[in-house]
């Protein structure tokens, strides 16, 4: 790989510049409020970008674009999925969450419930989605960063690991905040030059470039296909995770906190929104790009199932500078989602679980700063041996599994505690637990695990009465919860529950200060 | 933006004016989450169901499930622009109206 210099020059620049990011942000972070929200001051524009830093993985840019470029319009099915949870984030979410909560979302499920078994519950959802995810993050990790640099895969698991812990450890939220603004800024910039280098081949014109590739490859490509998804309900299943999903993912929750209101609130998920959208055309123009420019076999045979598409085509049309470019931001991507995972999981484990569980609510600043470090180095390390235990393992469903768990455990809850009035502490509870564990379940007897990774052959098990033929758990997962919630809040009946419910809607819309101060919601951090 | 007017209108009637602001909101966010989910599973359920009408070649380069995956993304990004607006508009002067 001639470039490779190259590509570890822009990677150093990077590794430079978020730390320094990170050594200035440091000496800011006095408070749990710094840490798990970078003060509140974050502005709507800056969160914005941060969002969609947050949120768009390696996956949205290498990932799709490698099977767009091998199966054509289907890897659009994942752009559109991904992006479709954030309106419902912005309609029924946002707003409540930014007013009612602190720091995780289970602020806002417990807010009139029952807090112990409430957090406890919140926080076994939150854990398993942000364990599974970084787990997949990490294993694609450090085999793309073997592939791009030439890194062997243990070195590479140690060195993101490292530099997340150094992010999160030290410069908490405001430090993340940055390093997921300058990764997005980065990620957009590569994206839309290479679309354009790509469209300048094609008079600027998409329609051109659709054409060429249905010429070489056929019209199939513009068609959707079932190779991608296959199954019809498998597909409404994996559309109710996406979006359901991706409106209850706890590290994209959480930075509704950084922002000083909910009107701010409101307008970073409008911003991120656009990004995110834009990005996703891009990148469907980048796979098709490759696919007439680069070739779905020379795509293939350069390894990495398909990842390698948007790099080499970025080599084709911008030269090998371009090709360290990509590699370098595609680095930085994978970076700044697991600072993102674990700072979520960081606040779920000191916020709810140490200081409003085994601390009934008393620790003092000191303590959970404290605490928060402690766990942050925990799962540091936690991700990195478990990155480097699944070396090499197919865990690409965990990411989907992630999705499917926050649809079916942190989703419904939510809802149901923002909006219904006879929702119970019994029924948080126990919608969040079902959601877990039946999705949990349902991938475990599905061809996902039993085909792809027992490798047991389908005919054998396709006829036995436990045999679920879903890959995607939302579709059954996602109504049991719910049903299991409402049933519950029918029989059981919590305390109070009109003054609290009426508090909260009240607090919903107006935020956390008394209607009456004249001071608006700022100086919050001073505290 | 943060100007907050001091509200003299009294508890009560600013408890019903905020429950109505309330409602009104919820009512709102129901429709275009409504919306959403109506357009995204529509066009889900041709991808799950009819894939031949989905894969119809419209023009050289162009099929229909090219015009309406973009469109999808596209609407995603109005329905929660309209949203903003309403929002910016209508929902936080009834806050200030209520401080």
């Amino acid at each position: 790989m001639g470039s490779s210099t190259l590509s570890i020059g822009f990677f150093f620049a990077f590794m430079a510049l978020t730390l320094a990011i990170t050594y200035w942000a440091a000496r800011r972070t006095r408070t749990t409020e710094h840490f798990f929200a970078a003060g509140g001051q974050v502005t709507a524009w800056q969160n914005g970008w941060a969002l969609a830093g947050d949120f768009l993985s390696a996956a949205a840019l290498l990932g799709i674009a490698g099977i767009v470029t091998s199966n054509g319009f289907d890897g659009m099915i994942y752009s559109i999925g991904w992006l479709v949870g954030w309106p419902i984030i912005l309609f029924l979410i946002v707003e409540p969450l930014r007013n009612v909560g602190r720091f995780t979302f289970a602020d806002v499920v417990a807010y009139r419930l029952r807090q112990r078994p409430v957090r406890v519950a919140g926080a076994v959802g939150t854990l398993a989605v942000i364990l599974f995810y970084l787990i997949a993050q990490m294993v694609a990790t450090g085999s793309l960063i073997k592939l791009l640099f030439g890194l062997p895969y243990t070195w590479s698991v140690v060195v993101v690991g490292s530099m997340m812990l150094v992010y999160v450890l030290f410069g908490g939220m405001l430090a993340t905040t940055w390093v997921q603004v300058v990764k997005a800024a980065l990620l957009m910039g590569g994206g839309i030059l290479l679309a354009i280098l790509v469209l300048t081949h094609f008079d600027m014109n998409p329609l051109k470039l659709f054409a060429a590739a249905s010429e070489k490859y056929g019209t199939r490509v513009l068609q959707p296909g079932s190779k991608v998804v296959s199954g019809q309900w498998d597909a409404i299943s994996l559309g109710l995770g996406l979006m359901f999903g991706t409106a209850a993912m706890p590290h994209v929750l959480m930075r509704a906190y950084t922002v000083k209101d909910a009107k701010a609130a409101r307008l970073s998920i409008l911003y991120a929104t656009g990004l995110i959208g834009v990005f996703h055309l891009m990148v469907f123009i980048i796979g098709f790009g490759a696919m007439v420019l680069v070739g779905p076999e020379a795509v293939a045979k350069a390894g990495g199932g398909g990842n390698m598409a948007a790099p080499l085509l970025a080599l084709a049309v911008g030269g090998n500078a371009f090709f360290g470019f990509i590699c370098a931001v595609a680095f930085a991507t994978m970076l700044a989602v697991v600072a993102g995972l674990t700072l979520s999981g960081v606040a779920t484990l000191c916020h709810d679980v140490w200081t409003n569980v085994i601390r009934n609510g008393t620790a003092s600043e000191t303590e959970q700063l404290k605490v928060a470090r402690v766990a942050t180095v925990m799962i540091s390390i936690l991700a990195i041996i478990l990155g480097i235990a699944f070396e090499g393992q197919n865990v690409a469903f965990m990411a989907g599994l992630a999705f499917s768990i926050a649809c079916a455990a942190n989703f419904p809850s939510l809802v149901l505690a923002i909006t219904w009035r006879r929702f119970t502490t019994p029924a948080a509870v126990a919608s969040i637990l079902v959601g877990t564990l039946s999705s949990l379940v349902l991938i475990y007897l599905s061809p996902t695990i039993q085909v792809d990774i027992l490798g047991k052959p389908l005919a054998a098990i396709e006829h036995q009465w436990w045999f679920v033929s879903l890959r995607n758990p939302a579709i059954i997962s996602m109504p049991l919860s719910f049903a299991v919630a409402i049933l519950l809040s029918l029989i059981t009946r919590e305390k109070n529950v009109d003054l609290a419910f009426d508090e909260m809607q009240r607090r919903i819309l107006l935020g956390p200060l008394q209607p009456s101060t004249n001071e608006p919601a700022q100086a919050k951090s001073a505290a | 933006m943060n100007v907050v007017i001091p509200g003299n209108a009294d508890p009560a009637s600013s408890g019903v004016s905020a429950k109505k602001l309330a409602k009104k909101r919820l009512t709102v966010a129901l429709i275009l989450s409504a919306a959403m989910i109506a357009i995204y599973f529509g066009f889900m359920g041709l991808f799950a169901f009819d894939k031949p009408l989905l894969g119809t070649i419209l023009m050289p380069g162009l099929s229909l499930c090219i015009v309406l995956g973009p469109l999808v993304i596209i609407s995603s990004f109005a329905l929660c622009l309209t949203y903003v607006l309403w929002a910016n508009r209508v929902f936080d002067a009834g806050i200030r109206n209520l401080r």
